[in-house]
C-alpha cells in the first residue's frame, strides 16, 4: 500500500495513528550493499539493532544519521515496509485498564458475551413462553448456556486471538460450557434454592461475568507485559 | 418424510448425496475447499442422526434414553438431584442436572429437549474429531476418518439415543483435540484437561472406564516408544480416584458395582467358556458370517466390513513402522483400541456384557485415522506392484497419495451406504435402517424385524396409553408390561419405574400364563397388532396367544384400537 499524495487528510490520519504504533521486525533483513543506502534499508538496520520500537524512536534514531529527515518520510517508509511484510505494526500499548477497555475491536468478545447474556436475561424475564419470539429465547438461550461460559474461559486461558484456531476454540467452548453448567448445577443442588429458573439464571450470569472479567484482566496483563 | 408420507425417496436421495459430497472432496481439490470440511462433516452427521430421531414425535431409543428421561423428570419436578437413588444412570449429571439446568432457560418441552440437545451435541463429535485428526494425519485423511467414524451404524442408530454417552464422547473428542493438538493448544491445556476430565466423570461411567483403560494401557507403550504424554500418569491416577469416589458415593454405588460385576463375569468365564462361540455377542458372530444370509448384498456388505478391519490392522502396523515420526499418543491409543476390539472377539462375554457395537463405536474414535492410513498404504503398494508388473521394471515411482486416498474413500462411501441402509433399500434386501426401512419394518410380520423396530419406536397409541394410565391408575400398584413397554414409555411417559423403590408403583415383567403380582396388564401396539411379546430386548419372544387365557372383555379398562390395558383385583 503506497499512500496516495492526493488524499492528504487520509495520509495525515494514517500517519497520526501509525505514529505511536509499535514496530517489530518480521521478515525483513537489511542488505549490506555498498551502494547508497535508502531510507527503508536504514530503517530496517535500525530495527535490527534496537528490536521492537516505536515509530517515534525510529525517527529519533534515523535523524542522527540523516538530520534533514522529516516525520512524514519515516512514517511513509514504515507503511511501505509493513506493506512489504518486512515489519509488523502493533497497536500502541494501553496506558491503563480503562484505556484497554476502550479498544472495542480487541475486546469485542467481552462486550458481545455480556450483551448476549444481558439480552437473554431480558428475553427470559419479559417474553412469555407462548410468544412467537420464543425462538429468540431458544437461539440466545442456547448460546448463553452452551457456548459463552466455555468461550470466556478460553479467552482467559488463551489470551492471544491467534493462538488457537477458530474451529478449535468453538469446539472447546461447547465442551467446557457443558462442564461448567453441570458444575454450577451441582452447586445449586446443595443451596436452599435448588435447580430452578431464577437461581440458574443468576448463577450462570455471575459465572459468565466473573469468568469474562478474569479473562479480560488476564488479556490486559498479557498485553502490557 | 418416511413416516408422514410413506415415502423414503427423499431419504434415499439424502443418503446418495452424502456419498456425492464425500466423493467431491476427492475428485478435485477446488470443488470443496478445506475450510468447508467441518461443515460437510456436520451436515452429514446431522442428517444421519436426525433422520432416525424424527421417525416419531416421541422419544426414540432403547431403555437407556427412557431411564435418563425419567431421572431428569425427577430432578426437574423436585428441583433437587437425589444422589441416593439406586439407578446407576443417576450418577451421570449429564442426564440429571444438565437437562434440568437447560430446560427452564430455553422453555422447550421435555421430549424436545431430549430429542435435540443430546443429538446436536453428538453431531458435533465428528467435527471435533476432524479438528483433532488433522493434526496427526492431515486434512484429507482427517476428513475421511471423521466420515468413517460416523458411518458406523451404532453412531446414528444406537449411541445417538444415549444422552450421557453423547456428552461423554464430546468430552473425549475434546481431550483428543488437546492431546493430538499443536504446541499452541497444549500451552494452556492443563486447566482445560482438568475441566474436561471432570466433565467426563460427570457424563458417563462406561465411557470413563473405557477412556481411562485406553489411556492407562497406553503409558507402557509410550514408555517403550520413549515419547512423552500430554496427560501424565499422576494426573490420570488422581482422576481415577476422583472418578471411583464419585461412582462410589453417588447412585448407591451402583455404577461401580456394575463394573465390578462385569469384571467378575469376565474373570470367572475366561477359561471355562473360552472356546464357546455363544459366549461372543451377536455382532461378533455376524462378523464371522454366523446369521448372515447368503444374499449377494449381504456378502458384499460383509466383505466391505472385513476390508475396513483389514485397513485398521494395516494402519496400526504402519504407525508402528513409522513410530519415530508419528504422534506418540495417536500410535499408543490406536494400538490399545485395537487390542480392545480384538478382546471383544477373544475374551468370552467381553463383547456381550459390554455391548460389542458400542465398544467398537468407541474404539473407532481412536482407530478411524489408522484405518484411513492403512487403506492408503495398501492401495499405494497395490498400485506400485501393478505398475512394476505392467512395466516389468523396478524403476517405478510410488503413486501419489491422493489417488490412494480416492480408493480408500470409495470403500468408506460403500461402508456408509451399506450402514445407512441405502443399498438394502435399493436392492430390496431386508431393511436395516430405522429411517429408510421404517415402512417395510412396520408392514413386516417377521419377529426379528418387528422387535428391531419396536424396541426403539413408540407409536402414538402407546404414548396415549401411557399418559392415560399415569393419570387414572391407583397409587402404589404394579403395571406389568413387556420389555419395550417397561424399559421404555411406561418409564418415561407414565413415570413407572422398573423396580419397587419405596412405596411407589412399579412395572414387573409381563409373563405368559401368570398375572400374579400384576394389578394392571399393559399390552402395547407391538403386542396386540403384531402379536409379539418381548420379555427381554429380543429374547425370549412370546406370541400373544400365550395370553389367551385372560378374560379381555371383563378386565379391559382401556383400549384405543391398539393399546389395551387390563385391570385385575389383588
Amino acid at each position: 500500500v503506497i499512500l496516495s499524495p492526493d488524499s492528504d487528510m487520509h495520509i495525515m490520519c494514517v500517519k497520526e495513528s501509525a505514529w505511536e504504533a509499535r514496530l517489530l521486525m518480521k521478515n525483513g533483513k537489511s542488505q549490506n550493499s555498498r551502494s547508497e543506502i535508502g531510507l527503508d534499508e536504514r530503517a530496517l538496520r535500525h530495527l535490527e539493532k534496537s528490536g521492537a520500537t516505536t515509530v517515534e524512536e525510529l525517527f529519533a534514531g534515523l535523524r542522527i544519521e540523516v538530520p534533514t529527515l522529516t516525520k512524514a518520510e519515516v512514517t511513509d517508509t514504515v507503511w511501505l515496509l509493513a506493506a512489504q511484510d518486512k515489519v509488523d505494526m502493533q497497536e500502541p500499548l494501553p496506558k491503563s485498564f480503562i484505556d484497554f477497555l476502550r479498544t472495542w475491536q480487541e475486546n469485542l468478545w467481552f462486550y458481545a458475551s455480556l450483551g448476549v447474556s444481558f439480552v437473554t436475561i431480558l428475553i427470559i424475564n419479559f417474553i412469555p413462553p407462548s410468544h412467537p419470539l420464543l425462538v429468540l429465547r431458544w437461539a440466545l438461550g442456547s448460546v448463553f448456556v452452551f457456548f459463552i461460559p466455555g468461550y470466556v474461559t478460553l479467552q482467559g486461558l488463551y489470551p492471544g486471538d491467534r493462538r488457537i484456531d477458530r474451529g478449535e476454540r468453538i469446539a472447546l467452548s461447547v465442551a467446557l460450557s457443558l462442564v461448567l453448567v453441570m458444575l454450577v448445577g451441582l452447586l445449586l443442588n446443595y443451596t436452599p434454592w435448588g435447580i430452578r429458573l431464577t437461581p440458574i439464571l443468576i448463577s450462570l450470569t455471575i459465572l459468565t461475568v466473573g469468568l469474562a472479567a478474569m479473562a479480560l484482566t488476564r488479556r490486559y496483563r498479557s498485553r502490557t507485559s | 418424510m418416511n413416516t408422514a408420507y410413506n415415502n423414503n425417496a427423499l431419504l434415499l436421495l439424502a443418503a446418495f448425496l452424502f456419498a456425492v459430497l464425500v466423493s467431491l472432496v476427492f475428485l478435485r481439490d477446488s470443488l470443496i475447499p478445506e475450510k468447508f470440511y467441518p461443515f460437510v462433516i456436520a451436515t452429514i452427521a446431522f442428517c444421519l442422526i436426525f433422520q432416525v430421531l424424527w421417525i416419531s414425535p416421541y422419544l426414540v431409543g432403547y431403555g437407556d434414553l427412557h431411564l435418563e428421561y425419567f431421572l431428569f423428570q425427577l430432578v426437574e419436578s423436585t428441583g433437587r438431584w437425589n444422589t441416593a437413588l439406586p439407578y446407576f444412570y443417576n450418577s451421570a449429571l449429564s442426564v440429571t442436572i444438565l437437562p434440568a439446568m437447560v430446560r427452564p432457560l430455553l422453555a422447550v418441552g421435555d421430549t424436545s429437549l431430549f430429542k435435540t440437545m443430546y443429538p446436536l451435541t453428538f453431531t458435533f463429535v465428528p467435527v471435533v474429531l476432524f479438528l483433532a485428526y488433522r493434526n496427526v494425519v492431515g486434512s484429507k485423511r482427517a476428513f475421511l476418518s471423521s466420515i468413517l467414524f460416523m458411518s458406523y451404524t451404532s453412531y446414528f442408530s444406537e449411541v445417538s439415543f444415549i444422552g450421557k454417552q453423547d456428552i461423554a464422547e464430546l468430552m473425549i473428542a475434546s481431550l483428543i483435540l488437546l492431546t493430538y493438538g499443536g504446541p499452541n493448544i497444549k500451552r494452556s491445556g492443563k486447566p482445560i484437561t482438568i475441566l474436561l476430565m471432570v466433565g467426563l466423570v460427570f457424563a458417563h461411567y462406561s465411557s470413563l472406564y473405557l477412556y481411562f483403560g485406553i489411556v492407562l494401557l497406553s503409558f507402557p507403550l509410550l514408555a517403550v516408544l520413549k515419547k512423552k504424554s500430554v496427560i501424565s500418569p499422576t494426573f490420570m491416577a488422581i482422576f481415577l480416584v476422583f472418578g471411583l469416589c464419585w461412582y462410589f458415593y453417588t447412585a448407591g454405588g451402583t455404577a461401580l458395582t456394575e463394573v465390578v460385576q462385569v469384571g467378575n463375569v469376565l474373570y470367572s468365564s475366561f477359561i471355562s467358556d473360552f472356546f464357546l462361540p455363544a459366549a461372543r455377542g451377536g455382532v461378533v458372530l455376524m462378523f464371522f458370517g454366523v446369521g448372515v444370509t447368503s444374499a449377494l448384498v449381504n456378502r458384499i456388505d460383509l466383505m466391505v466390513q472385513y476390508s475396513i478391519q483389514f485397513f485398521i490392522i494395516a494402519g496400526v502396523l504402519t504407525l508402528w513402522k513409522r513410530r519415530k515420526s508419528v504422534n506418540g499418543e495417536f500410535l499408543s491409543y490406536a494400538s490399545v483400541s485395537l487390542i480392545l476390539v480384538v478382546s471383544g472377539i477373544v475374551v468370552p462375554y467381553f463383547s456381550s456384557t459390554l455391548n460389542e457395537s458400542r465398544i467398537y463405536q468407541f474404539a473407532l474414535i481412536f482407530l478411524s485415522p489408522a484405518c484411513v492410513l492403512g487403506g492408503e498404504i495398501i492401495f499405494r503398494n497395490l498400485s506400485y506392484a501393478t505398475s512394476i508388473l505392467k512395466r516389468r521394471s523396478w524403476h517405478v515411482s510410488l503413486p501419489n497419495s491422493n489417488r490412494s486416498l480416492t480408493f480408500v474413500s470409495c470403500f468408506i462411501i460403500l461402508f456408509l451406504l451399506f450402514n445407512t441402509g441405502f443399498i438394502n433399500e435399493m436392492s430390496g434386501a431386508p431393511p436395516i435402517s430405522f429411517a429408510l426401512g421404517m415402512n417395510r419394518m412396520k408392514a413386516s410380520n417377521t419377529p426379528g424385524l418387528v422387535t428391531f423396530l419396536f424396541d426403539i419406536y413408540l407409536p402414538g397409541q402407546d404414548y396415549a396409553g401411557a399418559r392415560w394410565i399415569s393419570t387414572y391408575m391407583l397409587q402404589n400398584q404394579t403395571v406389568c408390561g413387556d420389555s419395550p413397554s417397561r424399559l421404555g414409555f411406561l418409564l418415561a411417559y407414565a413415570g413407572i419405574p422398573l423396580q419397587w423403590n419405596g412405596g411407589n408403583s412399579y412395572a414387573p415383567p409381563l409373563l405368559p400364563y401368570s398375572t400374579r403380582g400384576c394389578m394392571y396388564l399393559y399390552f402395547s401396539y407391538e403386542n396386540t397388532v403384531k402379536g409379539i411379546v418381548e420379555n427381554s430386548y429380543g429374547y425370549p419372544i412370546y406370541p400373544i396367544s400365550a395370553f389367551s387365557n385372560l378374560d379381555y372383555e371383563r378386565n379391559r379398562i382401556y383400549s384405543n384400537g391398539a393399546t389395551v390395558i387390563l385391570a385385575f383385583e389383588q
